[in-house]
């Protein structure tokens, strides 16, 4: 972690936005990550945070501001606050992966012929957890930008609730832009079974990915490999190995953050469905 | 020794205190295993009819047969008792019919498993959480905080609808918008209003159906699908936010009209314009 950037700097994509800030009390900072903008102030016994997401999902803002002159938080809708009787002044921000698992779909699917194997690289929204104190205590939770809700399943009555989120299910790691808010993840599909594969929808277990940062900013989980075995929608999930994400493309990384959920064995799971007609 | 402490030690000798000591005796280890019991089925915290009725079935079994021990402690004949019962009950049965329906849809009701404590059920006009599934009835609590009691033999026999049975379900929007405007402008700005609250399920797609020509619009259904928790939010926010959006495009929601038409034989009506006689007035 380095020096606090000075006040109302404007930091590069490719510059951490995540780490330890010192916000003594009476002081707070302000920070812009893609469409969040995060405000954090430390009062006597007392932590407020409020936060304001903007419309533009592709937002990739990267400021922060430190101190800043943020008045009276409370007056600000949605405020949360937070005692502490400890006199930490450190506040810590963390990426961490989505809580639940992603639903990438395409607009245009992208087939997969049988004994056909491919890897594509789709991308998902990062969480923003704000921590106090040494250990970290987990103060808030925040979506940069909060995605739609989504049902994976074969009907409306059957299924698990996920959030979406609109690829192109691109096959060229180059064709994919550099966010600071969303992390990538190289999917390779093995379509073992007998039918053609139409990749319509596609769920990505984030919960139980890694993240990682490269050396040239772009955020990656771990690569996830789908077997298809059968002419169903279920597959063998495997999971990269840890510290060698993006198919091997990703280069040098440094893990950002754990999985959510360890993931125990070989799992089997729906991970394609067609859209509901 | 006092006398009364005497005629007390007396007394205790006799046969009479032997079966009311041991009448006393069952009745406590009766009640405790009822406790006992009744805490360890609601430990498991099922909520099934099944689990429920077994609870009150269980509970019910062993205070009467603690009783009716307890009684024969105490020297009552249980033939007699028995004999007894049997007349009680074919009196109490033609007394009891619809208390004895109520129970035997109750466990129709048990087998059928239609819904849970915790469910939302709506049950004619009514609608609210089902709060307990007992012998006699179904209780539920509305949302504005009543208790309503409701016959099993009713919800045997009426048609309900189990409302959080399923994870997720359709927010259904009755729209109408002005003849003037161009439907499928309608129909992109409501697709985007769904877009762009996240509590709007993205899949299954929303539901866009055009119902016709109404008395004085053109009638719109549009269905969004939301987790069962996010129903009503997502209810009010889309009616919310489908009227900003119209406002902002300038599509017109209209009021009911009425036209009048005295007919073709009829002379026309005299309509005389009451602004334009004040201001015509006020400049001369």
């Amino acid at each position: 972690m380095g020096e606090n950037p000075k006040r109302g700097d404007v930091m590069a994509t490719s510059v951490e936005w995540w780490g330890r800030r010192r916000v003594p009390v009476g002081s707070a900072g302000r920070w812009r990550i893609g469409p969040l903008t995060l405000w954090v102030q430390r009062i006597e016994g007392e932590w407020r945070i409020a936060h304001e997401t903007g419309d533009d999902p592709l937002d990739v803002s990267l400021e922060e501001e430190l101190p800043a002159d943020v008045g009276d938080l409370l007056l600000k809708e949605g405020v949360a606050r937070f005692v502490t009787a400890g006199k930490s002044e450190e506040v810590a921000l963390a990426a961490s992966l989505a809580d639940r698992s992603v639903v990438t779909s395409s607009q245009q699917p992208l087939s997969v012929p049988p004994g056909e194997e491919v890897t594509v690289y789709v991308s998902s929204p990062l969480w923003l957890r704000v921590e106090t104190g040494k250990p970290g205590r987990l103060l808030c939770e925040i979506p940069v930008f909060r995605p739609s809700d989504t049902w994976f399943g074969p009907d409306t009555t059957e299924g698990e609730l996920c959030y979406a989120s609109r690829t192109f299910h691109r096959v060229r790691l180059e064709e994919v832009p550099v966010r600071p808010h969303r992390a990538t993840t190289a999917v390779k599909i093995k379509n073992r079974a007998k039918s053609m594969l139409a990749l319509e929808r596609m769920q990505v277990p984030v919960t139980h990915l890694a993240l990682y940062r490269a050396s040239d900013g772009r955020l990656w989980t771990q690569d996830v490999l789908f077997e298809r075995a059968s002419d169903d929608d279920f597959v063998a999930l495997r999971l990269g190995g840890r510290g060698k994400p993006g198919a091997a493309g990703a280069g040098e990384v440094k893990q950002i953050a754990g999985p959510r959920i360890q993931p125990s064995g070989n799992i089997a799971m729906r991970a394609f469905t067609s859209l509901f007609k | 020794m006092p006398k009364i402490l005497t005629a007390i030690y007396e007394w205790l000798q006799t046969e009479q205190a032997h079966a009311v000591v041991r009448a006393a005796v069952v009745v406590l280890i009766g009640l405790l295993l009822y406790l006992i019991v009744r805490r360890r089925l609601l430990r498991r915290k099922a909520v099934s009819p099944q689990s429920m009725m077994l609870r009150k079935a269980i509970g019910f079994v062993i205070l009467a047969v603690t009783g009716l021990w307890a009684l024969h402690e105490l020297g009552l004949k249980m033939g007699v008792l028995l004999g007894a019962a049997g007349i009680l009950t074919v009196a109490v049965g033609f007394a009891s019919q619809t208390s004895a329906s109520n129970v035997i849809s109750g466990f129709f009701l048990m087998a059928e498993r239609p819904f849970s404590v915790g469910d939302l059920i709506k049950v004619g006009e009514t609608t609210g959480r089902v709060l307990d599934i007992e012998f006699l009835s179904v209780k539920l609590r509305t949302f504005d905080n009543r208790l309503v009691r409701i016959p099993n033999e009713t919800m045997l026999k009426s048609e309900f609808a189990n409302l959080t049975r399923f994870p997720i379900r359709r927010v259904d929007l009755e729209i109408g918008v002005a003849y003037k405007e161009d439907v499928s402008e309608v129909r992109r700005i409501l697709l985007e209003v769904a877009d762009k609250n996240p509590l709007c399920l993205d899949e299954p797609r929303p539901f866009f159906f055009y119902r016709g020509y109404g008395d004085s619009a053109l009638k719109i259904l549009f269905g969004v699908w939301a987790t069962q928790e996010n129903y009503f939010e997502v209810h009010t926010s889309l009616y919310l936010g489908v009227k900003q959006a119209f406002d902002r495009a300038g599509i017109e929601i209209p009021f009911p009209h009425l036209s009048l038409y005295a007919g073709s034989v009829t002379a026309p009506m005299p309509v005389r314009l009451v602004d334009t006689e004040k201001a015509s007035a006020a400049s001369s």
